[in-house]
């Protein structure tokens, strides 16, 4: 858990990104460095949110950061380089799941405070829930959810960007957001 | 100030990350809407508990990636990208359509411009009266987002609904 998480919500400066893309087609380890550190979280996120399991996670991550390195020059610049390599990260993880058979599951506790049914979701009962508590719900959503919520509020990307990880449009990213956080209140109300 | 829906507030609080500068709409929203003080508490305990990549997972990619040669070849492709799309028609049921309402467009309009037929007496009415359009301008409409004009606002569907609008995006 990582209770003072920095956000990088703003997208590297796209000029800068570029230079740093073509340095590391060049075969420049530094620039290839810069670019690992600058998406190790982003990547291992969406690796997580697929598979739901640290060590099969950090596998993944390392494996998509190995299929992106190998077809960077394939990479026309259409898209943005951050939301190109998590729509690798989220095949690879994927596959990672489909070759080790069913996603494992951590653990979950029961997630506390689940509403009753017709009870009304009450802003003080959302204001007490906990960050672990918080976690351990979004991982119950289904993927789509999960991967919308996960990219929306903990790794900054718009709907646009979403729609472009995960292969679907702007619009259904948005819907698939508004579903998720409208399941989480219900769940931690 | 401007009046701020649910969902606009949602959306807005969804960009904000952590401190936020004060918002005069948006802050008057959420001391009155308890729905949206709970979803900003929700998303706060969100951002804390972020997971963080294990301790060394950067630097066993780098050891991974070192002998990598960006390949030529390779034969993964860059991700298509997915705009929204209209529904699509197969192409002699595409182009008979199309056409088909063009002729009718056209024979509508003359009929109207002539006087004649059931519009004509709507066209006169409107043309007649002062009709107020009772709703959010249009400059409030959602536009870039893939939604439509006059599509449903998000905060106000069950889940049902937000799931049956989704089988309908992606279909």
């Amino acid at each position: 858990m990582n209770p003072s998480a920095e956000l990088r919500l703003a997208p590297a400066p796209a000029e800068e990104e570029r230079a740093l893309l073509r340095r590391a087609r060049e075969g420049e380890r530094a620039a290839l460095d810069a670019l690992v550190s600058r998406y190790t979280d982003d990547v291992y996120a969406v690796a997580l949110r697929v598979l739901g399991d640290p060590e099969a996670a950090r596998d993944a991550s390392q494996d998509a950061f190995v299929n992106a390195l190998r077809g960077l020059r394939r990479f026309r610049g259409d898209a943005s380089f951050r939301t190109w390599l998590l729509r690798i990260a989220l095949n690879t993880a994927r596959s990672h799941g489909r070759r080790v058979g069913r996603r494992r599951e951590v653990a979950l506790e029961a997630v506390n405070g689940q509403a009753e049914k017709g009870s009304d979701p009450a802003a003080g009962a959302l204001a007490r829930i906990g960050a672990e508590q918080a976690e351990r719900a979004v991982r119950r959503l289904p993927e789509k959810q999960r991967l919308a919520v996960t990219l929306r509020i903990q790794r900054g990307l718009s709907y646009r960007e979403i729609g472009e990880v995960t292969g679907s449009s702007e619009g259904a990213a948005r819907v698939n957001y508004h579903l998720g956080i409208k399941r989480l209140r219900e769940w931690l109300a | 100030m401007t009046h701020m829906s649910c969902e606009d507030v949602s959306d807005r609080l969804a960009e904000l990350a952590g401190d936020r500068a004060p918002d005069g709409a948006l802050d008057a929203h959420i001391q009155g809407c308890r729905a949206c003080a709970g979803e900003l508490a929700l998303l706060a305990a969100l951002r804390a508990g972020t997971p963080a990549a294990p301790a060394g997972l950067r630097e066993s990619i780098l050891a991974r990636v070192a002998d990598v040669e960006p390949s030529r070849a390779w034969a993964w492709s860059a991700p298509r990208l997915v705009a929204w799309r209209a529904p699509r028609l197969g192409p002699w049921w595409g182009a008979g359509a199309l056409a088909a309402a063009g002729l009718a467009a056209v024979v509508i309009g003359g009929a109207l411009l002539r006087g004649e037929g059931p519009g004509a007496e709507a066209a006169e009415l409107l043309a007649s009266s002062e009709v107020e359009l009772d709703g959010p301008a249009l400059a409030e409409w959602p536009g870039a987002d893939g939604l439509l004009a006059g599509a449903p606002v998000l905060a106000e569907l069950s889940e049902e609904e937000l799931e049956t609008l989704l089988e309908e995006m992606e279909s």
